[in-house]
């Protein structure tokens, strides 16, 4: 069964892990998906339009959201989006996506730009 | 704050996302650009998971050889041999080769060599001035006159003038010789690409079997994996094509290749590996590893040659006359 922590979700009063916000947006998913399992395409538009105003950090607690609740489907869904969103980016772009910023030591991330240099072609503007 | 709720995120989740990056392998190597955590998950899993399902015989073949549980040069090296072009510098097409073989008959021409240092020593004072050129200048290090040379100036001479977008000027500089800087931007890129390590185009496997027709038969009991042919096809404009290829040695330091070379006391190019932080590598065709029927053509340049670094990555271009002539 899909929901089997949500039951655990409903029953645990205290719990940090799914705000209510993305509670509603990912529990109602599976029936959507069953009401218009046959047609992906109307799926796939209701899951662009569900995305298309989501910000970074909301898409990666959505994820943590699925992950917690065990729900595969919108799990690979928001990965999907997330891959989609830093595909053919620049290293600054996906950097800023994730709120990260640089840890390597000084000389290292030259050393790296020279090492992947071949792969910094064709990039997407930032 | 967003990296505290990312931090959340476990690393089978993480690499999910990653796994959904896999057809191009360009994505993976920007992402190892991103931060340590991102780069050990690149290198540690995915490079090696790629690897392993698409060139299983390699691996399994480097692994067994190894001292570490990675082959030589890291899962980023092997994954950039199989899906990378070393580029027509690093496969030593740049080189100034045409002598049909007579210095490595007949052992180097002292005299010759002495002007060639003082005129590198000229030349140096003015790569100082240009920064990052990493690749460059390590081939303009080995002669006074190179191909390279003839390339650059050909091409800025034959752009018209051109409107098609602009390049960003750093990497204008960074691909300068020292020698001026033209406004063929779009020919350069062209030509810049070709020249450093890219993407190859074709299937991305490597097989033994390319590797025994390579090697002189004296060698036959060594293992070495060459991309599939033709490779990588560049084109020279007024010269031949030249079709690039990589490959890899199986235990290479236990190979009679490097017993040959090594008892050989065989000197090193000043040509980088493409694949490895080597910063020289062993010149196989003037070392008599290849086999000789391949012979020169008529303007003595080989028709195969063949680069190897420590850790028994293989650069090489194959030549062919154009078909108009």
């Amino acid at each position: 069964m899909k929901f089997c922590t949500v039951k655990q979700y409903f029953d645990d009063e205290n719990n940090n892990n799914v705000t209510n916000g993305i509670a509603t947006t990912v529990i109602p998913l599976p029936n959507k998906h069953l009401k218009i399992k046959a047609n992906n395409k109307e799926m796939e538009q209701y899951e662009q339009e569900l995305l298309r105003n989501v910000m970074p950090q909301e898409l990666t607690k959505l994820i943590l959201a699925a992950n917690y609740l065990n729900f595969k489907e919108a799990l690979d869904f928001f990965c999907r989006t997330v891959a989609n969103a830093i595909q053919n980016k620049s290293v600054d772009y996906v950097r800023k996506f994730f709120g990260l910023e640089s840890d390597f030591e000084p000389g290292e991330e030259e050393k790296l730009c020279k090492e992947f240099a071949w792969s910094f072609e064709g990039v997407d503007e930032d | 704050m967003e990296d505290t709720v990312f931090a959340k995120l476990s690393d089978d989740v993480v690499l999910n996302i990653f796994f959904k990056l896999e057809d191009d392998p360009r994505n993976w190597a920007r992402v190892a650009c991103v931060s340590t955590k991102f780069s050990s998950l690149i290198r540690n899993v995915c490079w090696r998971n790629k690897c392993t399902t698409t060139i299983p015989s390699v691996v399994s073949d480097l692994l067994s050889s190894a001292t570490a549980a990675f082959p030589p040069g890291g899962w980023a090296s092997l994954h950039k041999l199989a899906v990378c072009c070393p580029g027509l510098l690093h496969s030593g097409v740049l080189l100034e080769n045409s002598d049909f073989g007579l210095e490595r008959e007949l052992g180097p021409d002292e005299a010759f060599r002495n002007s060639l240092t003082f005129n590198n020593n000229n030349t140096d004072t003015n790569t100082n001035n240009t920064p990052q050129t990493h690749e460059a200048s390590s081939s303009s290090n080995s002669c006074s006159w190179s191909l390279y040379d003839d390339l650059y100036f050909d091409t800025v001479y034959d752009v018209p003038g051109s409107t098609e977008g602009t390049m960003n000027p750093v990497d204008v500089v960074e691909n300068s010789n020292s020698v001026g800087v033209g406004v063929g931007v779009v020919k350069r890129r062209k030509i810049c690409r070709s020249t450093r390590s890219h993407l190859a185009s074709g299937v991305w496997n490597l097989s033994r079997e390319q590797g025994s027709k390579l090697l002189a038969r004296q060698f036959r009991d060594d293992c070495l994996y060459i991309c599939d042919w033709p490779g990588c096809v560049h084109n020279i404009e007024g010269k031949r094509n030249y079709m690039l290829f990589r490959g890899i040695f199986k235990n290479f330091k236990r190979s009679r290749v490097w017993r040959t070379i090594n008892d050989g006391n065989r000197s090193r190019v000043d040509l980088n590996c493409a694949f490895c932080e080597c910063k020289k590598t062993w010149d196989l065709h003037s070392a008599f590893c290849l086999r000789r029927v391949f012979g020169f053509h008529d303007d003595g340049e080989p028709v195969v040659r063949a680069y190897v670094c420590e850790n028994g990555h293989v650069s090489g271009a194959w030549t062919d006359w154009p078909l108009y002539t």
